[in-house]
């Protein structure tokens, strides 16, 4: 099971990031990544355990929703954790 | 390699709409060998949208007015704030508790006298939206919330008009152009309910990057050359000089584009 994740430079000081990970869900998926990058987590988790709102989650390119943490990803799915940039 | 729709609509234009001045005006850009004439009269016969005229919009209007877009339609409900002027290039000193959208006309009719700028200081809605766009080109996103931005994607996906979506925050941004019916719509990336957060960190060389961005793929699109941002996002990483690409897709269930509940 080994989805590919490209997560926003914001997220990890400044550098994008492309890995592979297990997961069922994206939820899964982050959880494997903030063992390897724990310094993330304060910027996509807020207090109460639920991603950030300017963290936006596209599973093949398009959005996943509020209820991103369960929904499900499947080998060979490429995700990408993006930071909304909503200001103009 | 030409993504762009405009080339499917062959339009029958006259060489004749441009004047004497038009031609030494924009004559760097007609010398353009995939702009020319046509492109030029293409730009002078379209109607653009600017939402919001501050940070991405005080930019994407001057390009636009300097390019020789025949009728800018100029939307903001605010007034001018010591605060919006490290970023927002149409408003100056002067111009403090001024509405924006009559800050903004009085330059860009300096900038070029023969376009059309029309001013409307309200807010848009969804009630609103649609006489809005009536006989409306395109429209550029240059709002500073997410409501809005919904707003202004369901409406312009019903009447067909594109839609170039921009978004900063500090150094950083993001843009993509929005074909209806072609490409993912803004609710296919992002669900109702977001918003970013208020007052957001920006320096003034953010949104005029992005706006350029935007500009350009006007040009392009409704001229009708080029690769357009169409299925794609492009984000620029200003902090690292870094520009990330990402594949975007229509979602199969969008309740804009797609026929999903909302």
């Amino acid at each position: 099971m080994s989805i590919k994740v490209t997560l926003h430079p914001f997220l990890n000081d400044g550098v994008e990031l492309q890995l592979e990970v297990d997961g069922k869900t994206v939820g899964e998926c982050i959880k494997s990544i903030m063992k390897q990058y724990p310094a993330m987590e304060k910027k996509m988790f807020g207090k109460n355990g639920a991603l950030k709102g300017y963290v936006e989650v596209l599973v093949n390119g398009h959005g996943v929703g509020t209820n991103e943490l369960v929904y499900s990803v499947k080998d060979g799915d490429s995700m990408a954790v993006l930071v909304f940039l909503s200001g103009g | 390699m030409n993504n762009n729709p405009i080339n499917e609509k062959k339009r029958i234009v006259s060489p004749l709409s441009l004047t004497e001045v038009d031609y030494t005006r924009y004559s760097r850009q007609i010398i353009y060998p995939d702009f020319g004439e046509e492109g030029q009269i293409r730009l002078k016969k379209a109607h653009v949208l600017i939402a919001g005229v501050g940070g991405l919009g005080s930019p994407n209007a001057t390009n636009l007015a300097y390019a020789g877009i025949g009728k800018l339609t100029l939307i903001d409900c605010d007034s001018v704030e010591f605060s919006n002027l490290n970023r927002q290039t149409l408003h100056w000193e002067r111009d403090i508790n001024e509405e924006k959208v009559v800050s903004a006309s009085k330059k860009l009719k300096e900038m070029n006298s023969k376009i059309e700028v029309i001013s409307l200081n309200i807010r848009i809605t969804s009630e609103n939206i649609g006489e809005l766009l009536e006989g409306v080109d395109l429209v550029m996103d240059c709002m500073d919330n997410m409501e809005t931005r919904f707003i202004l994607n369901e409406c312009c996906f019903k009447k067909g008009i594109p839609f170039i979506f921009g978004g900063v925050r500090g150094l950083e941004g993001q843009v993509t152009t929005i074909i209806p019916g072609k490409t993912p719509c803004l609710e296919c990336l992002y669900p109702r309910g977001i918003e970013g957060e208020k007052p957001f960190p920006v320096f003034g060389a953010t949104p005029a990057l992005i706006a350029s961005l935007q500009t350009m793929e006007a040009i392009k699109l409704l001229s009708g050359f080029g690769e357009l941002l169409t299925g794609r996002m492009l984000f620029v990483n200003g902090e690292t000089m870094e520009f990330m690409m990402i594949k975007i897709e229509k979602k199969k269930n969008c309740p804009i584009c797609s026929g999903g509940n909302i």
